[in-house]
Order: structure tokens, then C-alpha cells, then sequence
């Protein structure tokens, strides 16, 4: 216990947030090209950029860059007239650019947007204030219904389009349960599910749950962390929208007892005999942890999952259970004091998703979390986490180590989910 | 389709195509509406450029050799690049070799061509960048086009998977290539060579079942296989899972009837038990155990709760036995295979409070709130089965 508490103090003077901040600035501001590889995806590398700075409150390095990055990401968005009213957002300036029309030639070829990019685009929007005046919902409906597969999930990308105009996309992508996430989060930013098959994902989902306890990226697969936070998230943002919006669904086994079994009050959980999958789900993912949280069994920890395990146990009102020193002992033997970021394991090189979803898993620890609007509505429990193990320090407003606290449902602060929350209000009729 | 008259240039080019494949031998027998001009096709391994994509890579070099230069020849002179556009925001410094590829590549897309050199084009800028899903597209359009020999498709992807063995894209192809091919035959070798490189490698485990799905193999011997790879190291959480996959998943995907019946089940349960006797600190044939007894309980009781208890008195507090053991009993109590009377599950729920008690603070101390927990949950639901104060 005493070794404990020393190692705490000696966190809080680590912990380096100016360093992180850098780094996230730095990133931003230009990378070298070895990132050629990851060009594909740039957008997801910005939201974790722009969303760490976020969880770091450095509000001066986002001002300064807002206006910019605003219009960097509609300039993202598909305006292709072949891919008709699928509008989703590149991954990059590239992909945008090879569309235009100087560039393609009568019978070449179109890139499509990936869901995934999409997702990143509009969090980014969301996490610098923007209104979401100028993104296509109907749009990206559409293209959502375009993706989702007959089994349920949805495939990742829009497939090459010849301009020629009879031709059919005929090729696909991989589809797993990553997606199917994507697919949930973004409907429930635009505030339009109808490019979604509720009843088929819910299937999806359903089937893809392992013997182990957590859901795997594909029915039969392996239970991951990943998958598991990607499928519990989805099942809570189609949950609070059935909440307002009461869909029939049919009476299958499972796929219909699964969000009541998950979310639902313990009587009602009893009433419906969802099968103990809250339970085994919960077991599955408190035994992740060993300091920090692995993702599959007898795996090494990795810090990420600090949020993916995190996360889902934040959704299941379980976060309780997670023991926050150990993890924050975990988390902190990733970071790198020199250049700023957190790295996958102690002495190995940090990078964007590693610093903001250790970020991210660091900030569901925080002790004094505003209860946002969007939690609110998505169905959480006001009680938040306290243990006797709280050193006092953690509460002072000058610790360095608070962090702006992460929306578990759709991975992004939770001023930008109340922000978020303000403009589907807003929005409603 | 208007793309048949894109093809380039005039020549022999189905030895060139299979070249570039990496097709050997007398492959060249099928005749291929295709025709290509007299570039020099890559050398097959030149894979020096290629980056490191493994996320724990520390490589910040820029890929170094140009594999070929399109910039300078003849072969392509007729192409107008389309250059990669860095934006304001993260802008990438692409290197000369990255622009140079993806302008030409970007040029065949726009222009729709479909071509035996368009595949070697999609070799660099897959190498460059295997995340990209255009290359990946348009190599199986121009493969479908040019009817290629999809063999030394098949030997080209193996060569990318072995060096981006975590690339989703790597793997996507390959799918595709084998439902073409429609001969997995070749798939199970590849996967068993590829897991002893990373037994755990999510992506191969996925990709073999998907195999056994597609195809519907139910006659291969995976659970020797697995077997094997349990043998090596029985902490492998992916190939306990695979047992699982073939006895109970893959049926079930199939259509076929559960393979986990009687005698199976017996094998299966002997099989597990006999492992954990060696290891009992090893979480997954715990989770397999309890997985393959779900709804067999009643039948296999009694074996079950001989081995924790010989495990138990051999003084072994792993949290995962002792966790086994909570749930064994929770299943006794609800269920009387052995705690028939009111006072012999009052007594179980002692024990298992004991258990939670003793995990909380001695054996598995980083989930004491959670031990805690279930203590009071499962005292809880058995309220009537607490002796009166």
C-alpha cells in the first residue's frame, strides 16, 4: 500500500502533459513520409490528434487550428455525382482530389469514402464546435445503407465506381464489427438511423458473442477488446434510440433480449433471462485486467485497451470494478517523457491512437466527472466511481493529471457530446 | 465492357503477365486477351521499399530503392501522373518514390485502364502503402479483365501477407483470390505457415475459419491441428478458441449438427482437465471448460467438481480455479445436482462467499471490487438459502 502511494505521487509530477500536447500539435502540423502508409486513413489520425488535445484541454492549440481543420475536413466530403447521394468523408485530401472531375476520364474510376473515415470526420467536426450545418445526413444514410452487408455488419469502404454510367459496384471490402460501430455512432450523430438495418445488426451482434463472455469481430472469431467495446457501444446507441423511437423487433431469441440484458435495471434484466450475458461480460472484461487491460486472453497488456475495456465497462455501469491505480501505474509506464505520447507497452515508440486512447482510458478514471447531457440521455448512471483509494490530490483543480473526462458511447469528450446533444435538440421537430 | 479497348500497347504479354505474377513454369498455356509493350517487369522480391507497417515499428526511414521509374520511360510516357494532394491540415512529406507511384497509379484510375502493367504498378503501390483499398480494387478488376492465372495471384499475395502479416487488405485479397480460385486447398498450409510466425495473429485465425466456413470443410483435421499449437504453448487463447470453432461455430455456420455431443464432449472435457492438471494458472482452458459444459452441467457435475476439488487441496489458488469453483457452485445451488436440501446450499453459499472473501484479499487482490461484488449479488439471489439470524 505504501509503495502504492509513492508511486502515485511520483505519477502526478510525471505525468507530462505539455509534452503531450506537443506531440498531438507537432503531429498535426505535418508528418514525414513514412506516414505515407497510413495516408489511407489520415482523418483517424487527426481525430486523435484533435480529440487528445481535447481530453488535454488545450484549448489555446485547438483555437488556433479550429477554423482550419473545419475546413479541411468538409473538403474531405464526397461530392461526386457517381456515387450519387453516398456521401461520406475520404480519408484524405487524395482521394478528394482524384475525384474531381479535370481528373477522371470518361470510364475511369472513382474512389468511394470508408466508414471509418466518416466516423473520424465527424468527430473531429464535433470536438471543434462546428455545427454539422454543412455535412449531407441523407446523404450518409444512404451510404451507410449501401455497406451493411446481408449478415448483418458493414463493409469499410465504398467500392472503385466506373464512371461508365451502367456499371454496378461489384466489388467489396472486409466487414466485422469494427464497422458495424461506425455505422451506430455516426446515425447517431446525424440523427438519422435509417441507413442502418436495426434488426440485422442487433443479429450481427448477437451472433458474434464468444463462449469466453465478449464479442468477437465476426461471429466464431475470438472475443477481443476491440470488438467487444465496438459491439457493447453499438448496442448502447441503438438502445437510447429505440428508447425514443420504439421499433418492432422480432421476437428471435437473443438479438432482442441482448439490449435489455445489457442495460436494463436488474428486475427488468431478471424478467426478460437475457441469459447472464451482462454478467459473463462483465467477468470477461475485469479479468483483462492486469495492471493495464490486454484485449484477448493471455495477451499482454496494451494501452489502449485502457479505453476499449474501459469503455465498455463504463457503459455496463461496471467501471467500479477496474482497479485505478494499477491501470494508471500501466498507463503511465507507456508514456514517453521526452517526446510526449503513449506508447502500446512500456519502451516502445508512442504514437497518435495509442497517446489518445490511453488518454481516453486515463480520463474514465478521473474522479470528478460532469455528468454530461448526452450520458444522460443515453440511459447512464449518475453514479460515477469513487473508491477509497482516492488520494485527495487527485481532486485539486491544479492536479495535472485531470483530464477532460471521454463519452464511452461515441469516443469523444464529453463537451463534444454535449455539444452534440445541443444540436440533435436543436434539431428535433 | 468499353475497358477492353484500354488495354496497352501491343507485344507478348502473357509470359510478361505470368512474370509479373511470379508464375512459374508452363503456366503460359493459356491464352490471355491481353497485351502489354516492353517494360521491364519488377523483380519479383523487391520488397527493400517496402515500409514497415507493423505498428510497433520504429522505422522512420523513408523507403529508399525505386523499384522501377516510371518518370523516365518509354513504357509509360503516354501517362500523365495525377499527383497526391497533401493537405493543410497534417500534411505528409511524401517521399519522391511514394509520389512518383501513386501519381501513375492515380493516372491509371482516372483513366480507367486496365492493363498487365497496371498489376505491376499495383505491386509498388501496394508495397508502399498496402492499406490502400484502391490498389486492391483495381489489381482484382484488372485480374477479372486480363482472366489472369489467379495461381501466381495466389503466390504474390502469400509474399505480401509475409511481410504486412497484420494488413487487413492483404488478407481481403487473398480471400477473394481463393473464392475465384475456389480451391482452398492450398490455404491450410499457408495459415499453419504463417500462425508459427504469430501463433495469436488475429487475422489468420479469422481468415482459416473463414476458409473452413466458405468451403464448408468439416472433414479436416483441425483439432489435431489445434492440438498442436496447445501442445507448444497452452496459454494460446486462439487455438483453445479454434477447438470450440470447429466443434460447435462451424456447424452451427454450416448448418450441421453441434459436434460437442456425448462422447465428444467427454473427450473434450478429458482433454481440458488433462491440461489444466499441468497448468492450472491458465485462463483459457478454464473459459473453454466452462464454455463446453454450458446447458451440460447435470451430466458432468460430478467429474468436474472431483478435479477443482483434488486442484483446490493441492493448495492451487489461481483466480481463475477459484472463479470456476464460484460459478460450479452458483450452478449447484440453482440447480441441486449435489446441494439437494436448503441448509446443504446454505452451506455452498458459505463457501462461496469464502471464496469471493478469499480472491478480494489475498489471491486476486486487483479485483477486490468486483469479488466483493459477486459476493453480495449471489448472497443476494440466495437470500432464502442464509440461515436465519
Amino acid at each position: 500500500m505504501d509503495g502504492r502511494d509513492w508511486k502515485r505521487k511520483r505519477r502526478a509530477v510525471d505525468f507530462q502533459r505539455k509534452k503531450h500536447v506537443k506531440f498531438f500539435e507537432r503531429t498535426l502540423d505535418g508528418v514525414p513520409g513514412s506516414f505515407g502508409a497510413q495516408e489511407t486513413n489520415l482523418i483517424t489520425i487527426v481525430y486523435f490528434c484533435v480529440g487528445g488535445l481535447d481530453l488535454l484541454e488545450a484549448s489555446d492549440a485547438l483555437k488556433k487550428r479550429k477554423e482550419q481543420i473545419i475546413s479541411f475536413v468538409y473538403s474531405l466530403q464526397d461530392k461526386s455525382p457517381l456515387t450519387g447521394l453516398a456521401r461520406g468523408f475520404f480519408g484524405n485530401l487524395s482521394d478528394t482530389s482524384l475525384n474531381e472531375a479535370s481528373n477522371v476520364a470518361a470510364g475511369g474510376f472513382r474512389v468511394g469514402p470508408s466508414i471509418a473515415t466518416t466516423f473520424a470526420a465527424l468527430n473531429v467536426l464535433l470536438t471543434l464546435g462546428d455545427d454539422l450545418a454543412g455535412v449531407d445526413r441523407s446523404g450518409i444514410a444512404q451510404f451507410l445503407k449501401s455497406l451493411q452487408s446481408p449478415d448483418g455488419s458493414f463493409h469499410v469502404v465504398f467500392p472503385l465506381l466506373s464512371s461508365n454510367p451502367s456499371s454496378q459496384p461489384d466489388d467489396h471490402s472486409e466487414a466485422d464489427m469494427r464497422f458495424v460501430f461506425c455505422a451506430c455512432a455516426i446515425s447517431f450523430t446525424i440523427g438519422d438511423w435509417s441507413g442502418v438495418d436495426i434488426p440485422r445488426t442487433l443479429d450481427f451482434i448477437w451472433r458474434s458473442r464468444t463462449y469466453e463472455g465478449g464479442f468477437a469481430q465476426c461471429p466464431g472469431a475470438e472475443c477481443h477488446g476491440g470488438s467487444t467495446y465496438c459491439a457493447v457501444a453499438s448496442l448502447k446507441l441503438i438502445s437510447s434510440f429505440l428508447q425514443q423511437q420504439p421499433l418492432a423487433l422480432p421476437s428471435k431469441r437473443g438479438a432482442n433480449h441482448i439490449l435489455l440484458d445489457l442495460f436494463e435495471t436488474q428486475n427488468q434484466r431478471e424478467a426478460c433471462s437475457g441469459g447472464g450475458l451482462r454478467d459473463a461480460l462483465i467477468r470477461w472484461c475485469v479479468f483483462r485486467q492486469g495492471g493495464g487491460f490486454a484485449g484477448r486472453a493471455n495477451k499482454p497488456e496494451d494501452s489502449c485497451y485502457s479505453f476499449w475495456v474501459g469503455a465498455t465497462l463504463k457503459l455496463l455501469n461496471a467501471y467500479e470494478f477496474v482497479d485505478e491505480d494499477c491501470l494508471e501505474d500501466f498507463c503511465m509506464s507507456t508514456q514517453d517523457a521526452v517526446i510526449g505520447g503513449f506508447a502500446k507497452w512500456p519502451s516502445t515508440r508512442s504514437d497518435p491512437l495509442h497517446t489518445y486512447l490511453c488518454l481516453g482510458g486515463l480520463s474514465l478514471t478521473a474522479r470528478h466527472q460532469p455528468r454530461s447531457a448526452l450520458e444522460e440521455m443515453l440511459g447512464f448512471d449518475s453514479a460515477l466511481p469513487t473508491t477509497e483509494c482516492d488520494g485527495p490530490e487527485k481532486m485539486s483543480p491544479s492536479d495535472p493529471f485531470v483530464l477532460k473526462p471521454v463519452n464511452p458511447a461515441v469516443n469523444i469528450s464529453t463537451t463534444a457530446a454535449t455539444h452534440l446533444l445541443a444540436l440533435l435538440r436543436h434539431r428535433a421537430p | 465492357m468499353e475497358e477492353s479497348d484500354k488495354q496497352h500497347g501491343p507485344g507478348d504479354a502473357t509470359s510478361k503477365v505470368h512474370k509479373i505474377l511470379g508464375v512459374e513454369g508452363d503456366a503460359t498455356d493459356k491464352t490471355l486477351p491481353v497485351s502489354s509493350g516492353s517494360y521491364q517487369p519488377i523483380p519479383k522480391s523487391s520488397t527493400a521499399a517496402a515500409p514497415d507497417t507493423d505498428s510497433d515499428s520504429d522505422s522512420d526511414e523513408e523507403p529508399t530503392n525505386v523499384a522501377y521509374d516510371y518518370g523516365t520511360s518509354e513504357e509509360w510516357k503516354d501517362v500523365n501522373p495525377v499527383p497526391l494532394t497533401a493537405g493543410s491540415v497534417m500534411p505528409i512529406a511524401f517521399t519522391p518514390q511514394f509520389q512518383m507511384v501513386f501519381g501513375y497509379f492515380r493516372a491509371l484510375l482516372a483513366t480507367g485502364e486496365l492493363s498487365a502493367r497496371g498489376l505491376q504498378l499495383c505491386e509498388d503501390a501496394a508495397r508502399l502503402n498496402p492499406a490502400n483499398y484502391a490498389v486492391w480494387m483495381y489489381r482484382r478488376k484488372v485480374l477479372a479483365h486480363l482472366a489472369v492465372d489467379l495461381t501466381g495471384e495466389l503466390q504474390y499475395i502469400s509474399r505480401v501477407i509475409e511481410k504486412n502479416q497484420k494488413n487487413y487488405q492483404v488478407w481481403y485479397h487473398r480471400q477473394k483470390i481463393v473464392e475465384l480460385l475456389k480451391d482452398p486447398s492450398k490455404e491450410f498450409d499457408f495459415t499453419a505457415k504463417m500462425l508459427r510466425k504469430d501463433a495469436k495473429n488475429y487475422h489468420v485465425w479469422q481468415y482459416r475459419q473463414y476458409i473452413l466456413r466458405y468451403f464448408d470443410i468439416f472433414d479436416h483435421n483441425e483439432l489435431e491441428f489445434c492440438d498442436g499449437l496447445i501442445r507448444a504453448d497452452p496459454f494460446n487463447n486462439s487455438a483453445w478458441m479454434h477447438r470450440y470453432y470447429v466443434l460447435v461455430e462451424l456447424p452451427r455456420a454450416c448448418g450441421r449438427p453441434s459436434l460437442l455431443e456425448g462422447p465428444a464432449l467427454e473427450r473434450e472435457i478429458q482433454y481440458t482437465v488433462a491440461q489444466l492438471m499441468g497448468q492450472a494458472h491458465n485462463e483459457s482452458p478454464w473459459s473453454y471448460l466452462r464454455g463446453i459444459l454450458r446447458d451440460h452441467w447435470a451430466e458432468h457435475f460430478p467429474t468436474v467438481q472431483a478435479i477443482c476439488s483434488d486442484l483446490y487441496s493441492q493448495n492451487i489458488r489461481s483466480p481463475y480455479l477459484l472463479a470456476f469453483m464460484i460459478d460450479m457452485y452458483d450452478e449447484d445451488i440453482a440447480q441441486g445436482f449435489q446441494a439437494t436440501t436448503d441448509i446443504q446450499k446454505g452451506e455452498l453459499l458459505a463457501r462461496v462467499k469464502a471464496i469471493c472473501s478469499d480472491l478480494a484479499v489475498k489471491h486476486d487482490v486487483v479485483r477486490k471490487a468486483y469479488w466483493n461484488y459477486l459476493s453480495q449479488q449471489l448472497a443476494k439471489k440466495y437470500e432464502r438459502f442464509l440461515p436465519a439470524v
